[in-house]
């Protein structure tokens, strides 16, 4: 049992995978990196669920210039790298339009959070978008054809009949972008973002134990995205129940 | 359908206040932690020089590089950024009778922060060479480290001899920082591995990715006494290192120049001694020696 110990908490050897020496020491810039990590995927996905309801119903109109415009949106954040979204979005977008420097919980700084944000929900939102609209087109079109000739409008069908429906199609694979986001966002911790992979690298160069904070991340975002996988599928079973086939 | 769109909005409620509920946890204020309160009473003597707005001189820095600037836990578990550039820092903004306020960037975004006019001035173990002149402007030397150092596996250390050695090997040197102009000049038969940061050269060395990297010395040395299977070869690279300077952005548009070298200027070899040694025992404690 000692031994065990040892091996994890005493290992002479910082480059070794499985020095965790520093983990009593250093637990704080983990705790804090997986609530900085929380903050940023989460919030990023809940402001990409808006744009991406217009960005898919701009999708299927009928008219091609709009259509366009969207297909062009969801182009090009599908078609370039989130790194250099981000680069872009920080040193330019958010160049222009100032964010002051305050201390969201004492420790996100707004300055810093809000690109990181808006570069994360903007990318989300074109994956979130085609999401909602296989979600949309899933729905059987002899449901518009029965709500129309019941004299509903086509916004009236749409909003009545066909998203609420789509939403239940939908709602797994949305959890699933959460999930894609929590992972996603490690990449801010090169613009200074206190997050999980941020921490890490910080107890690396601190400690100069250069692998076993990686480790600890790697296992940190483990635990929080297979619970929350599972508890996905359990939300798709229950919700499969009331289909009638 | 009501019921799976309550499930739902249970399951987002539930994120996002895991989200929120965790920040009651002992994660207080970090960067601003760091940043100090201005010294009451200005030193009379310094020269007189136009404060940056609101008092506060916002300093940016790359803390992951110890000795020079560092994350550190202080007694009260707090997050801190310490090192030597960080105290010379905070002697400025004490001499300018202002707040100094840590802003951590990473190396190569330093000057481009600081030219958008997030930071006022930059500290970080930085010489002098023509990019960056071309993007800023710097200060007097405060620092002079030794050359910089190369470092191999101590397995390996008998097969490097001299320079001529490196032919055909991979050596690794910091993105963007002179060691990557010392392994272009003179171990022209080397290819280069730049990478980011510190730890991921030291952790490409030990497990093979290359045979040697580039360290400044005063690092080199912390990472050979942290790691007994890395070893410093007797190969000079140099009779000294480019001192270290401060930089402010192009043309001095907050007119910081002046002060900071003043404060240079007013340091004394021995309160640099003080400031190295104090943020070396600082580093090793850090590194739980």
């Amino acid at each position: 049992m000692q031994a065990i110990f040892d091996f994890f908490f005493h290992n002479p050897d910082p480059t070794s995978f499985f020095n965790f020496s520093f983990l009593p020491k250093y637990a704080f810039y983990f705790i804090q990196g997986v609530e900085y990590t929380l903050m940023l995927s989460v919030t990023a996905v809940l402001l990409a669920v808006i744009p991406a309801l217009v960005l898919a119903l701009m999708r299927l109109s009928k008219n091609r210039f709009i259509r366009g415009l969207s297909g062009a949106y969801i182009a090009v954040f599908r078609s370039t790298p989130l790194l250099v979204q981000l680069f872009i979005l920080y040193y330019g977008l958010f160049y222009a339009i100032s964010v002051p420097a305050y201390f969201l919980f004492g420790f996100i700084n707004l300055k810093i959070f809000v690109p990181g944000v808006v570069a994360l929900a903007l990318n989300s939102s074109a994956y979130v978008a085609e999401i909602f609209r296989a979600g949309i087109l899933a729905v059987d079109a002899g449901q518009t054809e029965a709500a129309r000739s019941l004299g509903l409008t086509q916004w009236q069908a749409m909003k009545l009949v066909v998203l609420p429906q789509a939403i239940k199609n939908v709602l797994p694979a949305l959890a699933n972008e959460i999930i894609t986001m929590v992972k996603e966002s490690s990449i801010c911790s090169v613009m200074g973002m206190y997050e999980l992979m941020w921490g890490a690298k910080t107890v690396a160069t601190t400690t100069y134990v250069s692998l076993g904070p990686y480790v600890i991340a790697a296992l940190i975002y483990f635990c929080i995205n297979f619970p929350a996988s599972k508890a996905i599928e359990a939300i798709e079973r229950r919700m499969r129940r009331g289909d009638k086939r | 359908m009501k019921k799976f769109l309550a499930l739902a909005l249970a399951l987002v409620m539930a994120l996002s206040l895991a989200a929120c509920g965790n920040n009651s946890n002992p994660a207080p204020s970090s960067t601003p932690a760091a940043s100090t309160p201005a010294a009451s009473t200005p030193d009379a003597s310094t020269p007189d020089t136009s404060k940056p707005e609101g008092g506060v001189l916002v300093f940016g820095t790359s803390a992951d590089y110890p000795p020079f600037e560092f994350h550190i836990l202080d007694e009260n578990g707090k997050d801190k950024i310490v090192g030597i550039d960080v105290a010379v820092a905070q002697k400025v903004a004490e001499d300018m009778g202002c707040e100094l306020q840590i802003v951590d960037i990473s190396f190569e975004n330093l000057l481009t922060n600081m030219g958008r006019g997030d930071v006022d001035f930059v500290m970080a173990a930085m010489e002098l060479n023509d990019e960056r002149t071309n993007a800023a402007d710097c200060s007097d030397p405060y620092y002079q480290d030794q050359a910089p150092l190369i470092v191999v596996k101590k397995d390996n250390a008998g097969n490097f001899t001299s320079l001529a050695d490196f032919d055909g090997k991979t050596v690794g040197a910091q993105t963007a920082t002179t060691k990557v102009d010392v392994v272009n000049e003179m171990m022209p038969g080397a290819n280069l591995l730049p990478l980011v940061a510190v730890p991921e050269l030291v952790n490409n060395l030990v497990y093979d990715k290359c045979d040697a990297v580039v360290l400044d010395a005063a690092v080199a040395q912390k990472y050979v006494e942290t790691n007994d299977q890395l070893a410093i070869l007797d190969i000079s690279l140099g009779d000294a290192a480019e001192p270290y300077r401060a930089w402010v952005a192009k043309g001095d548009p907050k007119g910081l120049m002046d002060s900071i070298n003043a404060t240079i200027a007013s340091l004394t070899d021995e309160d640099m001694a003080a400031i190295v040694e104090e943020a070396n025992t600082l580093s090793s404690q850090a590194a739980g020696e």
